[in-house]
């Protein structure tokens, strides 16, 4: 049995050291991508605690249909869908997409200090690729990540999205498409 | 090869389905085949892989170490005997009315608004009214728990200004002072405080409804 799930079921039947476990096991993960969707980390840590109090609220509901991070990672996308629906950040993300232009976002970087040239681009490179990620559309970019970073199947995805497994194909592959064209060597779609 | 606009797309969704793991063994054999031969489509699925890479890489940012804490007060908040009302969405009870008279004439006086108000093309509705109902928010729906997002548009009274649903009664009378035995459905609507019925929110006229019918039923039976 999925540990998760073994801890979860422990927390439901009273053993709420069993909650402090999955919090270990798992805000550090869901703070990440959160953080990635909202592109505020004080957003995302708010966002890390609704969906852990959700879990606790919802302990004696549980039954264990489908890994923890299924069910974790869901109640964490509709809050940050939630959160990137709220009015005044449409206005916020509205204005960072017309900053970054038709193609994308600027990827302008501030002044760094001298560091060994590598490094360097390889910082340039991740800022890139993360200014990329945030300037997709949420879906792709929630796709994306559950795919590729947390290996989540596209059926799982399909169950945090409301959506089918082809509609999950196609949103992967256009984050995936767009962020490499962007690349340095790829190709403009 | 000329391949048709939706073999292409189809191929590139399945160059990124196979770094997914997501493509049943025919269609991955066949694929696998294609790339052993194109270099150009190697490379594509080898631009797909690095931007995986990339992401994997970021960096993550460090958990606060009172997340936790902060965390878990809130839940015994939450726990607390007091707790499931402060973490229970906001919702008014509805008012209840308390005698069957009372009831009587408000099913009637809802009637009749509702039927004035369907009676009355859109565009003369006042703009408030016509924007009263919000868009159904993004369901939930198998959320473990199905959350009022916490900017969610309240039920919309109706504003001071509004203009009312029908014309204004001239003179209204008391709704106590007319006999409820004899008057007319007219009467008893025209002795309704308007304003009592655009404060009534959406589930109270809902209320209402029921209790016409209930009504309608013991009039029947």
């Amino acid at each position: 049995m999925d540990e998760s799930v073994r801890l979860m079921l422990a927390f439901r039947d009273g053993d709420e050291s069993a909650f402090d476990g999955l919090f270990q096991r798992w805000a550090g993960p869901l703070l990440r991508y959160l953080e990635r969707m909202v592109s505020d980390t004080a957003t995302a840590e708010e966002l890390v605690q609704e969906a852990f109090l959700r879990v606790h609220r919802a302990r004696e509901r549980y039954s264990p249909e489908a890994r923890f991070s299924t069910w974790l990672y869901r109640i964490a996308t509709n809050l940050a869908l939630n959160e990137l629906r709220r009015p005044q950040r449409q206005a916020l993300h509205e204005r960072h997409e017309h900053g970054a232009g038709e193609d994308g976002p600027s990827l302008e970087l501030a002044a760094e200090p001298v560091e060994p040239e590598a490094l360097a681009d390889a910082r340039r490179a991740g800022a890139a690729l993360a200014a990329r990620l945030a300037a997709l559309p949420e879906r792709q970019r929630a796709a994306l990540w559950l795919t590729a970073v947390e290996g989540f199947s596209y059926a799982e995805v399909a169950r945090s999205l409301e959506t089918t497994e082809k509609s999950v194909k196609a949103l992967v592959h256009r984050a995936r498409a767009s962020l490499a064209a962007a690349r340095p060597g790829g190709e403009e779609a | 090869m000329a391949h048709e606009p939706d073999d292409r797309l189809r191929s590139e969704e399945d160059l990124s389905a196979l770094l997914d793991g997501e493509l049943d063994a025919e269609r991955e054999a066949e694929l696998r085949a294609a790339l052993a031969h194109s270099p150009a489509l190697a490379a594509r699925l080898e631009a797909l892989r690095a931007v995986d890479a990339g992401l994997r890489a970021l960096p993550a940012p460090p958990l606060p170490a009172d997340l936790h804490a902060r965390l878990r007060a809130r839940a015994a908040v939450e726990a607390a005997p007091s707790g499931a009302a402060r973490a229970a969405p906001a919702r008014r009870a509805p008012r209840r009315f308390r005698s069957a008279p009372a009831l009587a004439a408000a099913a009637v006086a809802a009637a009749l608004a509702l039927v004035l108000l369907l009676s009355r093309p859109v565009d003369e509705l006042p703009e408030e009214r016509v924007a009263e109902a919000p868009p159904a928010p993004a369901p939930v729906p198998d959320a473990p728990v199905a959350p009022a997002p916490p900017d969610a548009a309240p039920l919309a009274t109706a504003p001071p200004d509004a203009a009312p649903l029908a014309p204004a009664p001239p003179q209204p009378e008391r709704l106590a002072e007319v006999d409820l035995a004899t008057a007319s459905d007219e009467e008893i609507a025209l002795a309704m405080d308007w304003e009592l019925l655009q404060e009534i929110e959406l589930l109270e006229r809902l209320d209402l409804l029921e209790a016409m019918a209930e009504l309608e039923a013991r009039g029947r039976g």
